[in-house]
């Protein structure tokens, strides 16, 4: 019982000092239950004024079960509890009391007596627990109230802000760096422009001594990646549209999600990477052994990817004819290119290829084979080779797509030197010109073949031009 | 190949040909990497070429233009051609719905069309991220998913370059998608696999794996993940350096993330130094805003470090740059002004700080063109925090509240809604508003679950956040449910001795006693009472209170001397030591779930 008063007090102390009254129901239903039984109990260690207890204890009951329902399931399962013991306690009280009495009266049996005594001691046992995890609970409300709570919740706060920094920092940095991105694709496509333009004035490698194979390879991989910088900046301008729009949203990825082919971004930059390597070591003039050494050690392998999945979806065009005889044809990567800028894509390429721009980029990707040969057929007879004609539809029939643009470039550089023809005849400019004719076909044994096969009715260049390529191949 | 020339010379045979330039063309691939067959296959066309001579190309396509029959779909030629038609659909603005019919059509006819020999066929993987990609610009994310799975599965990278190549774009197509889906762990997981397929085929150290690295280690800072994107991003950083001439723009890019990586770590001086060399490559470069926006970093750190007066003219730089560049009602100039906001309430200036707010603001209402939703949001969220921090939590509460309408109709910004939910949870926790509270947790915590981000610490530290606000609601049971959960997170996460899983076993101790569990509650302050004084140290104030605490337990449990003896025995017996330190070790998996 002496303990029992120490409990009283400490749950005093963590409560008001006005919480004997029952007046304070609002505050907590769970504090209303201790202050409660709080009562029963101190007047069960009294132990006086016992007979108004039991009827204490039944009100009290009521009222937990009110207030249960606005709380948690816990707190109607303390409460219960809480009440019990209390209920338990206060008619242990009165059992004792009763057993006092009759004792002094002395008329009952003992068995009767030594039941009493069980059912007090167990009745104590409950009101004990109980109060045990009242007191818990009012530990556990001092806790959360206290300073180490408050640090906790200004710790959540902090480690949520920092998530809210580094996410939209990462957010930033995204749309940043695909503006950059495209930037510098557009940067890199006017340089390749410019660069192929060189090439195909061939100044660049006159005085090169890599093999005739070499110099295929770059001027293929040179066109290929100039494809691919008119397609970034196909790409740059449709993002861009959607960019100024501004009602969008702009997510952190590459590209926009709205843009049917965002996920192809992967495979542009597995295969711009390539690109823009060789540039830089061209840029340098040190490309005869970066690319043999550095690029062989490990980005050949990409290179030829590239190359492979270039042709492999310039493929799909061709194998659909009756899509590529639709004029309005759009590039497989990039199909949502408003056509506007594709047009723009054109003229902005068709400067760096003077006289035959129009052969170079009639479409964005240009792999339409039915714009590709009309044009080839207008270029020739302005050549004004009319027997070539005939030729030209063979053999433009038969190469691949992906060869037709560069040929529109050897129609180039005839437009620009008409007298190319006479100078490929001398026999010491022979090695050179069919090489430069060759250097825009990639290395195919057979198709140089078939190629020359009408020639041989043809002028006296392309018999040359065979020979040299037989030597080649 | 000379003879199958001159028979195939008829004009509508022209697709015949481009076999010819593949075949060859893949010989130089040949002669390198591994096995020839292989790459010979991949080229689609070759398969398709057999089937041209027999069927003239031009007309059959034409005839199969409409046919639905399942017959029509085994042309070969019509997979290729609805593809096309598909792509024609999207780029005259037909709407995606025509496109998603064409591409839907286009992979079952290269599903049927595949060759007899089990080969894979690189159309069905193409067409499948076509389709894959329609449905994701029409937000239907969920659709894309089963389709890239089925269209990661169809090519088999061992094969060659080309498959490799198919098979990561797949992946990295996934990742995308799971990542608008908010599925940042399934979205991080696609991503390695595709890394791991690319450097695969591309060795260690390409400038492409790369940058792959860096992507991913943003994926993995967004997950907050910290040290594996620190790792990614360190092998990013040596990639480039052996790529790129020093000071290159990519290294700079590469030292940001990494500055930013350190600074969440709390490792602000390496984080400065990093800051410090990207912004004079950026000045070698003459990349102005850049580096402006270098300097909003910087500053940023220097105010972590407590160098105000530094942090102030960074910013300050920063801001007449933004000024003069991007005019001066564009958000990134407001978000200066919010940087500097911060500054001044740091070093004591509230009105400074209050009127930078409020300027800051002013520029979020009436944004400029251009300004996307999120960084209003973005802008709106970190002055709620400079509120949060100065105590107007009503007016951190109403901004939150704008942002997160901002916000939610975005895809991919889920971990950012619930970000700013807990944020509001905390706000209406410390206006005494437990209810909402709850509520607010309890919505972000859903969130997060769906994210799958449940294993971060932060998820962690908003369960535990959650779990106060039980018990201040009186749902003990649940409360003790969060506080399991948040202390097995954060054991894993952070380790037993860290400062957030300690405050967790507080708590935790606290509602096991509120539930009459005082044996379970005894043994969880015992052992934070026995770290402490092995590990951390008993100078910090809440070990005396702890300490109170267990002693008020232990008298009530009635074994008071009981225990402490033998605690006295095993700091003693190294032995039973060990034996006890095992026993504590155990009971975190297990919990108290008896």
């Amino acid at each position: 019982m002496a303990r029992k008063g120490n409990w009283f007090s400490s749950v005093k102390k963590a409560l008001s000092p006005e919480s004997k009254e029952k007046t304070d129901q609002k505050s907590s239903k769970a504090k209303k239950k201790w202050f409660g039984k709080q009562k029963q109990l101190d007047s069960n260690s009294a132990s006086s004024g016992i007979a108004t207890v039991p009827p204490l204890a039944q009100p009290e009951e009521v009222k937990l079960t009110n207030g249960d329902n606005e709380q948690g399931q816990h707190a109607y399962s303390v409460a219960v509890a809480t009440a019990e013991a209390a209920v338990a306690a206060a008619q242990a009280a009165a059992e004792v009391v009763r057993l006092a009495t009759v004792t002094q009266f002395g008329g009952k049996l003992r068995e009767e007596v030594a039941v009493i005594r069980i059912q007090t001691a167990f009745r104590g046992y409950m009101a004990r627990r109980a109060l045990r995890a009242l007191r818990g609970l009012v530990r556990l409300k001092s806790m959360v109230e206290g300073p180490v709570v408050k640090r906790q919740a200004a710790k959540t706060l902090r480690c949520m802000q920092t998530l809210a920094r580094v996410q939209s920092q990462i957010r930033s940095r995204r749309i940043r760096m695909s503006e950059e991105n495209q930037a510098l694709q557009k940067q890199l496509l006017h340089k390749r422009a410019n660069e192929l333009e060189s090439l195909q004035i061939g100044e660049e490698w006159d005085d090169s001594l890599q093999s005739k194979e070499r110099i295929e390879a770059n001027l293929l991989s040179k066109y290929e990646a100039a494809m691919r910088r008119e397609r970034a900046l196909a790409y740059a301008f449709s993002h861009q549209k959607v960019w100024k729009n501004g009602s969008r949203s702009v997510n952190p990825m590459f590209m926009d999600p709205t843009n049917p082919t965002w996920g192809w971004s992967w495979l542009e930059r597995w295969m711009a990477a390539r690109p823009w390597e060789s540039r830089s070591t061209k840029e340098k003039e040190l490309y005869y052994d970066h690319s043999s050494v550095k690029s062989a050690s490990h980005s050949i392998v990409g290179g030829e990817i590239c190359k492979s999945f270039a042709c492999y979806q310039l493929n799909y065009d061709n194998h659909s004819p009756t899509a590529s005889q639709k004029t309005g044809h759009h590039s497989f990567q990039s199909p949502s290119t408003p056509r506007p800028a594709s047009s723009k894509v054109a003229k902005k390429v068709k400067p760096a290829s003077p006289g035959g721009g129009g052969g170079y980029a009639p479409d964005d990707d240009s792999k339409s084979m039915v714009s590709l040969q009309s044009g080839q057929f207008r270029r020739h007879s302005i050549a004004g080779s009319s027997v070539r004609d005939d030729e030209s539809l063979a053999s433009s029939l038969a190469v691949p797509s992906y060869m037709v643009p560069t040929k529109s470039a050897r129609a180039k550089t005839r437009l620009q030197s008409p007298l190319v023809a006479e100078k490929n005849g001398t026999p010491e400019k022979g090695s050179f010109g069919p090489a430069k004719k060759r250097l825009s076909f990639p290395p195919s044994p057979a198709r140089p073949r078939r190629h020359s096969g009408p020639p041989k009715i043809d002028v006296s260049l392309n018999v040359e031009n065979n020979m040299s390529n037989e030597v080649g191949s | 190949m000379p003879g199958l020339v001159s028979v195939k010379s008829p004009p509508d045979s022209a697709p015949l040909q481009v076999s010819v330039p593949d075949a060859q063309r893949s010989e130089p691939v040949n002669s390198k990497p591994p096995s020839p067959l292989p790459k010979k296959l991949p080229s689609p066309s070759s398969s398709r070429s057999k089937f041209s001579p027999r069927k003239p190309p031009p007309e059959t396509p034409t005839l199969d233009l409409n046919p639905n029959s399942d017959s029509a779909l085994e042309n070969p030629d019509l997979g290729p051609f609805l593809l096309k038609l598909a792509r024609d659909a999207i780029a005259s603005g037909e709407g995606p719905t025509r496109a998603l019919d064409y591409a839907l059509r286009a992979s079952q006819s290269f599903e049927r069309c595949a060759p007899a020999d089990g080969e894979p066929s690189l159309d069905l993987a193409m067409s499948l991220h076509v389709l894959a990609a329609i449905y994701c610009s029409l937000g239907r994310f969920e659709e894309a998913v089963p389709v890239l799975e089925r269209a990661i599965r169809v090519p088999d990278p061992p094969r060659g370059a080309d498959h490799a190549l198919a098979a990561f774009s797949g992946f990295m197509q996934l990742g995308d998608t799971y990542s608008m889906l908010g599925q940042v762990d399934k979205s991080i997981v696609s991503y390695e696999e595709g890394l791991k397929i690319q450097i695969e085929a591309l060795g260690e150290s390409d400038p492409r794996v790369g940058e792959t690295c860096r992507y991913l280690s943003e994926a993995h800072v967004q997950a907050m993940e910290f040290d594996r994107a620190e790792e990614l991003c360190k092998k990013t950083l040596e990639i480039h350096h052996v790529h790129s001439e020093p000071a290159s723009l990519a290294e700079a890019a590469d030292r940001r993330l990494m500055a930013l990586i350190c600074e969440a770590k709390g490792d602000y001086e390496t984080a400065l130094e990093h800051l410090v060399l990207a912004s004079m490559a950026m000045i070698a470069n003459g990349q102005d805003t850049e580096v402006a926006a270098i300097d909003v970093s910087i500053g940023s750190i220097y105010m972590s470090l407590c160098r105000y007066d530094e942090a102030l003219f960074s910013y300050q730089k920063a801001l007449t740059v933004f000024k003069s560049s991007k005019g001066e009602n564009h958000p990134s100039v407001a978000s200066v002004f919010a940087h500097l906001a911060d500054l001044y309430h740091r070093t004591g200036k509230l009105r400074d700080s209050k009127s930078y707010c409020e300027n800051a603001l002013k520029i979020y209402a009436k944004p400029v063109p251009g300004a996307t939703a999120e960084d209003i949001a973005g802008g709106l969220t970190e002055i709620s925090a400079i509120y949060e921090s100065v105590d107007e939590p009503e007016e951190a509460l109403k901004l939150l509240q704008k942002a997160m309408k901002m916000l939610e109709d975005k895809p991919g910004q889920q971990s950012t809604i619930a970000g700013i939910e807990a944020r509001m949870g905390v706000m209406f926790y410390m206006v005494g508003s437990y209810e909402e509270a709850r509520n607010s947790f309890e919505s972000a915590i859903a969130k997060l679950r769906a994210c799958g981000e449940r294993k971060s610490a932060f998820f962690g530290v908003v369960l535990n956040q959650m779990g106060l606000a039980s018990v201040q609601l009186f749902k003990i049971d649940e409360a003790a449910e969060l506080f399991e959960e948040a202390r097995g997170i954060l054991e894993q996460e952070c380790g037993p001795f860290h400062q957030d899983t300690i405050g967790v076993y507080g708590n935790l101790a606290a509602t096991y006693d509120a539930m009459g569990r005082v044996n379970d509650a005894i043994e969880i302050l015992e052992y934070v009472l026995k770290l402490r004084e092995e590990k951390l140290g008993i100078a910090n104030p809440d070990f005396e209170e702890e300490k109170k605490r267990l002693a008020e337990l232990l008298k009530e449990a009635g074994r008071t001397r009981d225990r402490k003896a033998k605690s006295l025995e095993n700091l003693i017996d190294p032995n039973s030591k060990k034996t006890k330190k095992e026993v504590m070790k155990k009971w975190p998996s297990l919990g108290f779930r008896i």
